[in-house]
């Protein structure tokens, strides 16, 4: 019998018989530890320190450190760290960051949004009691310019501070290309009903064409496709399909987060509130094109031409 | 049946493993405050939702009085200072002015019927109702001050509990939604 701490035997037939034995019953690993949780720099999720990138929101982690037990799979780290009680599963934390920061975050932006409306509502209010003539309407236009600007840069501090929602699940190639044209068949669908709509407002109720608060240019120019085309389309895009909704698809079903945000969409056009029912409906459409098309950049790009395609039968 | 009585009736699944009795009580109890955040938000609904309908609806049936006494003193203020004044073009005018008026209030009670048809549905889709809840009363009291920024002051303590019972609400709402889960639906096109 050897006992621990002997030395090997001498004898070759005893020494290979240990070897032989130790192969067959081979001594327990001792327990790798987990690895420690440290926190995403963008979406504040906690996580392990040897996954390379946020299971959330995919940015890579800057404490990241090599665990040589671990590194084989980014999911054992997570498992163990779920088994030992240190945090939720990435799912349910996701879950939680969503409905702890991102949406009450969005509602705060729509908050903001509202506000600076508000405040060119006013401004233009009392612009109308003073000026008049080319100078209300240069004036009217420098408000617009910064007004949007501070909304494009609430809308980009937002998504710095809010991080990317989760990726919804992956459509497959054919389902984006046909989810895209219907998409599209649905914004072309939702502009003929804004047009209808202001059609029949203008010949049965504004006779003299319908109210224009804002004092929106109404020409073909450089400062016009900026304000009424590039920037809403961007911008608007950015916070309504992207934040917004794709926060919101995490927490709830993919129709419900679209009429949310269509509803949200139509009630951030203060400046047009004759046209709030069908920019609900044009909110609506373009996300389904969002979420059928799986592309950000379609609605965008769907929401440039609808704008353009006013303004150019406006002028 | 009624919705209430039946969402109440309705065990949601525990998020504790079977046998662990104390935490399904829990999540019960969590369950049974979620309900009652709910009721709350579908009566503020209710309530905000009939007093804009009824008040909007009788200055919708009062606009062509309200607009043609609008008129006639500033007609009279015109008239004081010896100036004539085209009748066609008036009475375009005010016809124009009423219809605005009338699209104004319409807009309005449909708005309130839609928060009461929200309030209604708060069992059934209580994230959906309660988010599109508040989403739309902040939108009316913000396009309120988007015409007369002097609204905004006007009962602000109550517009503030207002909102913030709607926050709560959509905070249960939230909770209740993942303890039940959100209606399932296939993401994608189709």
């Amino acid at each position: 019998m050897t006992l621990p701490g002997d030395l090997p035997p001498d004898d070759p037939d005893t020494a290979s018989a240990a070897r032989r034995s130790e192969l067959d019953h081979p001594a327990p690993r001792p327990a790798a530890a987990a690895p420690a949780l440290v926190a995403c720099w963008r979406c504040g999720l906690s996580f392990a320190e040897n996954m390379r990138t946020c299971p959330v929101c995919g940015a890579t982690n800057r404490q990241f450190r090599a665990l040589e037990s671990f590194d084989s799979d980014p999911a054992l780290s997570a498992a163990a760290i779920v088994a030992s009680g240190k945090a939720r599963s990435p799912k349910a934390a996701a879950i939680h960051d969503i409905e702890a920061r991102a949406l009450p975050a969005c509602f705060k932006v729509f908050l903001i949004l509202l506000a600076t409306s508000v405040f060119q509502g006013a401004v233009i209010y009392g612009m109308k009691e003073s000026l008049e003539g080319d100078e209300l309407e240069h004036s009217a236009n420098a408000l617009m310019v910064l007004v949007e600007l501070i909304d494009t840069a609430v809308v980009f501090a937002a998504l710095y501070w809010i991080g990317r929602p989760p990726r919804p699940a992956r459509v497959s190639g054919a389902a984006r290309l046909t989810g895209g044209l219907a998409g599209v068949a649905a914004v072309g669908v939702a502009f003929g009903l804004n047009l209808l709509y202001h059609h029949l407002l203008q010949l049965y109720i504004f006779p003299n064409g319908v109210p224009d608060v804002l004092l929106e240019g109404e020409e073909w120019s450089l400062f016009c496709v900026l304000t009424t085309i590039v920037q809403p389309a961007i911008v608007e895009e950015l916070f309504f399909r992207y934040l917004v909704l794709d926060n919101l698809r995490a927490v709830t079903s993919a129709r419900t987060a679209i009429w949310i945000s269509s509803i949200a969409f139509g009630m951030a056009h203060l400046g047009n509130p004759i046209g709030i029912p069908v920019l609900v409906l044009v909110g609506a459409s373009l996300g389904y094109l969002r979420v059928w098309s799986g592309a950000l950049w379609a609605p965008m790009l769907m929401h440039a031409v609808h704008n353009g395609l006013i303004l150019l039968l406006e002028t | 049946m009624d919705a209430e009585s039946n969402l109440e009736r309705t065990n949601p699944p525990s998020l504790s493993s079977p046998g662990s009795s104390g935490l399904s009580s829990l999540s019960n109890l969590g369950q049974q405050a979620r309900v009652k955040q709910l009721k709350s938000a579908k009566w503020i609904l209710i309530i905000i939702g009939v007093l804009m309908t009824v008040g909007h609806g009788i200055f919708f049936v009062m606009a062509e009085s309200m607009v043609k006494a609008k008129f006639d003193k500033e007609v009279k203020n015109i008239q004081a200072r010896g100036m004539e004044i085209d009748q066609v073009a008036l009475a375009e005018l005010s016809g124009s002015a009423v219809r605005s008026a009338r699209v104004i209030m319409g807009g309005m009670m449909a708005i309130g019927i839609g928060l009461i048809v929200l309030g209604l549905f708060v069992y059934q889709y209580p994230l959906f109702c309660t988010v599109t809840g508040l989403v739309i009363y902040i939108g009316v009291q913000a396009l309120n001050a988007f015409f007369d920024p002097t609204t905004i002051v006007q009962g602000i303590i109550i517009k503030i509990l207002i909102i913030v019972g709607l926050v709560k609400a959509v905070q249960a709402a939230l909770a209740y939604e993942r303890e039940v889960g959100p209606d399932a639906e296939p993401e994608g096109h189709g």
